[in-house]
């Protein structure tokens, strides 16, 4: 669990990803776009459960979508960084460039297809 | 369209917090459809089984982590015990908003409680724990039962029987024995008179009580002469030795003789003797007694035992109907006396009994009154807050949590009521305590106790329950969607509720009529009471009870001569005007247990062989303002006649001769409990009839007088009928009797009026406590009635204004209202009368002349209560019938 201003690694994937997605930044978008950067296999559950965590700590912030013009269309939940979750997300992608200054950790691996 | 599996979507379902679960089951559904086009059915469902099994750990686990102070929800999570709180808070500040009302219902559960209290205490502290005694459920007595002269009575046994019970008796660990008597203590400021309990050495110990200070009587201070032991009472202890410890071994004089101090006696024992036998006044000093000097039945003793562990009553019983047996074989049971074994703990205070359950039953009724009123209160507040409760469940408040905020207020409501009226109870018992316990002793012991306190609150929590249920199941009847439409514009009023509201007044007015029915026999009963004439002035006379001491005064001449003295002293007081001499005073004549027989007068057979009899003076009857018929009072020279004058009373005469004639008649006197037997007497007068034992006596009672001159007993009183002002008189008596003999005490300075009204004190008690809850009750009931009948008006006021615009005349109207008010009434007073007429019987014991069915009261209540109804109707009626039919058409 993370403590003070850490982000926990499962956070810090969703808040790129969220970043990354910009306004297209719901469930099914952040799973896959994980899913795909990470190759590891992400469960619907663990994206909301981590989101709403995020969301106590103020750091995501969620819009609900008009409904879809189809019959029984449905609303998407939109989530976007807040201020503090833009802050936050630096700071840890600072940190972690500072953790790995002058460090060599063998060859890169290519991220999967 | 393709649709994910059902059992998993189920699952999630199931899993997800509420504010998730659209968006991740459409999300999931989403992209299940985008793999079913893709790839085929089969690997889209695996994955959708996948992503659910994988989702569910995570979901769980942030729902049960998830901070709850941040959900906005209409129904309330949390503890049991924080919702329950918010409940609280919310009746508070409903009840807050509405003084009126809830001044209104708290004192209504404060009375209702409060006399409940009271009464349960009451009743606790003298029926449910009388004895304060270990294993007090073992302690029986002993009584002799016999119908000597054909009447029953129950006494002290023979002396043979006592010795032969003390001798044989198996059943028993142990048997005590006490006497009373009065003694004068002498080496005071002042000659007084102590009150003295003789006990038998034993009884301490057999009651399992010890001596607050020193020793128990042992048999040594019966056998030794001089320096007895004598134990003191609390009470004496403080006044005359200002409870100083030290006083162990001092020498008392009690009829000049001198006894050791050898312990103060136990408050337990003196209980039991207030409790329990009445004897007398408080006793002051216990003495030892000793068995030995029981010579004679009037010298025998009242007998307590304690049975053996195992033992019942009726085996201790049985055995002494054998020891019985044998001595009735011997020839020692002349009398024809059985021995009668009775459980202590049964017999104490069932005297009083009767009239706290009554109490209890009537303050039940008051409080159930009381809720009823509530519970209609309440009921008309549901009707205003349907659309309050229709909102609430409309988002989404169960029916279980509407009535659980509803009994919370009940709660509220009652709680609150129970703390008042426990401080009302603390004065209501300060308050009786003051009124009655001077006539009513048993009522000083009287405490406010934990098991009185678990009885209030329980007590409470029923009345919660009782008058919060009533609108709970109101609210059961009436339908969401009704409520916040239509019938919260028009408030018309369910059927249901009406039922109900209309049913509690009639239970209402049928408890209250059983009630006043009680109160107004009680009040009738004291009136014939208070009414019945004396037949004697007993204003202005005092007298004095004087008890000789026999070491002083042995010879029945020496104690003739003393009082006669005296009596001649007072007569040459200008403040006294009549002085007479006698045995006793009403309402404390002596009985006198015999019967009469005349001579060519076999043929009427006496049968009520208990009799007031009294040793008078001749001016005796002059000083207390009774007259004699016909014949002559005493004279001088009766006393040396051997004609035996004897005066007897009306009652007697008319039972012998109906047509008159008795005096001169001569007339044999059988007394079995006297030495003399049968002795014959001359008829010189015949007595007016006075009520010799106090007001309550029956009417018939037998009396016979004889002259104070053939009177040999030591007790007697000093009768003055004051010519000015009695308390002036007093000091002046006593100063006359101090002349004669300084070291005399006197034992008791009677006011003839003041006793005879403390007479009645009981019965006005009584009468005046019934009467106080049925005033209560009528007016709970009045107001229920009120109230329902003004809700009913205001509800039916658009009826009313169709019908006067249709042409109804104000009378019809009112017709109307009043009659439909009245129904309830009618029905709730023909239920009080059926419940009256089945319960009033348990006053009988109460009651003088006058039946427990007496029509006159029945008829004379049910009129008070309904011209009461009638008006408590009329009014919010009359309100009605002024209704302008154009305005509440307009509001249509």
């Amino acid at each position: 669990m993370p403590k003070g201003n850490f982000l926990a690694e499962f956070e810090l994937y969703l808040m790129l990803a969220i970043a990354r997605l910009g306004d297209g930044a719901y469930g099914v978008t952040i799973r896959q776009e994980i899913e795909r950067r990470t190759g590891r296999p992400v469960s619907i559950g663990a994206v909301y459960a981590t989101l709403g965590r995020l969301g106590d700590k103020g750091l995501v912030s969620f819009r609900e979508s008009d409904p879809l013009p189809v019959q029984g269309g449905r609303s998407r939940k939109y989530f976007r960084l807040t201020a503090a979750g833009h802050k936050a997300l630096r700071h840890s992608a600072m940190m972690l460039e500072r953790m790995m200054e002058g460090l060599e950790l063998g060859a890169k691996s290519s991220p999967a297809q | 369209m393709t649709q994910p599996p059902r059992l998993a979507v189920l699952l999630l379902r199931l899993a997800l917090d509420a504010r998730d679960r659209r968006f991740v089951l459409d999300d999931l559904s989403e992209e299940y459809a985008a793999r079913v086009a893709a790839g085929g059915q089969a690997p889209a469902t695996r994955w959708y089984w996948s992503q659910v099994t994988r989702s569910l750990g995570p979901v769980l686990w942030r729902r049960a982590c998830r901070p709850r102070r941040l959900v906005i929800s209409f129904q309330p999570r949390g503890t049991a015990l924080e919702s329950l709180w918010q409940d609280l808070r919310f009746a508070v500040r409903t009840l807050w908003r509405i003084p009126g009302f809830t001044l209104t219902a708290v004192a209504t559960v404060a009375l209702g409680i409060g006399v409940n209290t009271a009464a349960f205490s009451l009743v606790s502290s003298v029926v449910l724990k009388p004895l304060p005694f270990e294993d007090a459920d073992r302690l029986v007595e002993i009584w002799a039962e016999g119908e000597p002269m054909g009447a029953q009575v129950t006494t002290t046994p023979q002396p043979e029987m006592l010795q032969a019970w003390l001798d044989r008796a198996e059943s028993f660990d142990a048997i005590g024995l006490f006497n009373e008597e009065e003694l004068t203590h002498s080496g005071g400021a002042e000659p007084e008179i102590l009150h003295a309990a003789i006990v038998s050495p034993n009884l301490m110990e057999m009651l399992r009580v010890t001596p607050r200070l020193g020793r128990e009587l042992a048999p040594a201070d019966v056998e030794s002469g001089e320096g007895q032991g004598v134990l003191l009472s609390e009470g004496f202890w403080r006044r005359r030795f200002g409870s100083d410890p030290e006083v162990l071994g001092r020498t008392l004089t009690l009829d000049e003789k001198s006894y050791v101090v050898v312990g103060i006696a136990p408050l337990e024992l003196e209980r039991l003797f207030e409790a329990r036998f009445f004897i007398g006044p408080p006793k002051q000093v216990w003495l030892p007694l000793s068995v030995a000097s029981i010579q004679t039945w009037e010298d025998t003793p009242f007998v307590i035992a304690r049975l053996k562990p195992h033992v019942a009553v009726a085996e201790a019983q049985a055995e002494l109907d054998v020891i019985q047996a044998s001595l009735t074989a011997a020839g020692l049971n002349e009398g024809g006396w059985r021995p009668l074994v009775s459980s202590t703990a049964e017999m104490v205070n069932s005297r009083l009994a009767t009239v706290l359950w009554v109490l209890l039953g009537s303050v039940g009724l008051v409080l159930l009154i009381g809720c009823a009123n509530i519970a209609n209160m309440l009921m008309a507040r549901g009707v205003t807050r349907r659309h309050e409760f229709a909102v609430r469940s409309a988002l989404g408040a169960s029916r279980a949590r509407v009535t659980r905020q509803l009994l919370v207020e009940g709660l509220v409501l009652s709680v609150v009521g129970a703390g008042l009226g426990v401080v009302l109870t603390y004065w209501t018992l300060e308050a009786t305590a003051g009124l009655a316990a001077h006539d009513i002793r048993e009522l000083r012991s009287v405490r406010i106790d934990p098991i009185v306190l678990v009885f209030t609150l329980g007590l409470s929590l029923v009345t919660a329950l009782i008058f919060a249920l009533a609108p709970a199941a109101q609210l059961q009847f009436c339908g969401t969607a009704d409520s916040l439409t239509g019938g919260a514009r028009t408030g018309t009023s369910s059927t249901y509720g009406s039922l109900v509201r209309q049913s509690l007044v009639a239970a209402e007015v049928a408890m209250a009529l059983v009630l006043l029915v009680g109160a107004g026999l009680l009040l009738n009963s004291f009136m014939h009471l208070s009414r019945v004439d004396p037949g004697f002035h007993p204003s202005g006379v005092v007298a004095l009870e004087l008890t000789l001491p026999e070491t002083r005064y042995p010879e029945t001449v020496q104690r003739r001569e003393f009082f006669r003295t005296v009596a001649d002293r007072i007569r040459l007081l200008p403040a006294a005007q009549v002085v007479g001499l006698a045995r006793g005073v009403p309402p404390d004549v002596p009985w006198l247990f015999g019967t009469v027989e005349i001579d060519g007068r076999e043929d009427v057979v006496d049968t009520s062989p208990l009799k007031a009899g009294n040793w008078i003076s001749p001016e005796y009857f002059g000083t207390i303002g009774a007259s004699l018929r016909e014949g002559r009072e005493f004279t001088a020279i009766d006393s040396r006649s051997d004609a035996a004058p004897v005066i007897v009373n009306e009652s007697l005469a008319r039972r012998f001769w109906p047509d008159g004639g008795a005096v001169g008649t001569r007339i044999r006197l059988e007394l079995p409990f006297q030495s003399e037997g049968v002795v014959e007497h001359t008829v010189v007068g015949v007595l007016r009839d006075i009520k010799a034992f106090g007001l309550g006596d029956e009417p018939d009672r037998m009396q016979v007088y004889f002259p104070f001159d053939s009177y040999s007993a030591r007790e007697g009183v000093v009768v003055v009928r004051a010519a000015g002002d009695t308390d002036d008189l007093i000091p002046q008596l006593k100063e006359q009797v101090w002349a004669v003999d300084p070291n005399l005490p006197i034992t008791r300075v009677i006011r003839l009026d003041r006793d005879l009204s403390a007479n009645i004190a009981r019965p006005r008690f009584n009468a005046l406590l019934l009467s106080s809850f049925a005033a209560l009750a009528l007016l709970l009931a009045v107001i229920g009635v009120y109230g329902v009948t003004s809700l009913s008006a205001s509800q039916r006021t658009r009826e009313i204004g169709v019908r006067v615009a249709l042409g109804a005349q104000r009378s019809d109207i009112l017709k109307l209202m009043v009659g439909s008010g009245m129904k309830p009434i009618a029905i709730g007073a023909v239920l009080g009368l059926a419940l009256s007429y089945a319960f009033t019987r348990f006053l009988r014991s109460l009651l003088f002349e006058i039946e427990p069915t007496d029509v006159l009261t029945f008829v004379t209540v049910t009129l008070v209560l309904v011209v009461v109804g009638v008006l408590a109707c009329y009014v919010p009626s009359r309100r009605v019938t002024a209704v302008d039919p154009i305005g509440v058409l307009r509001q249509e």
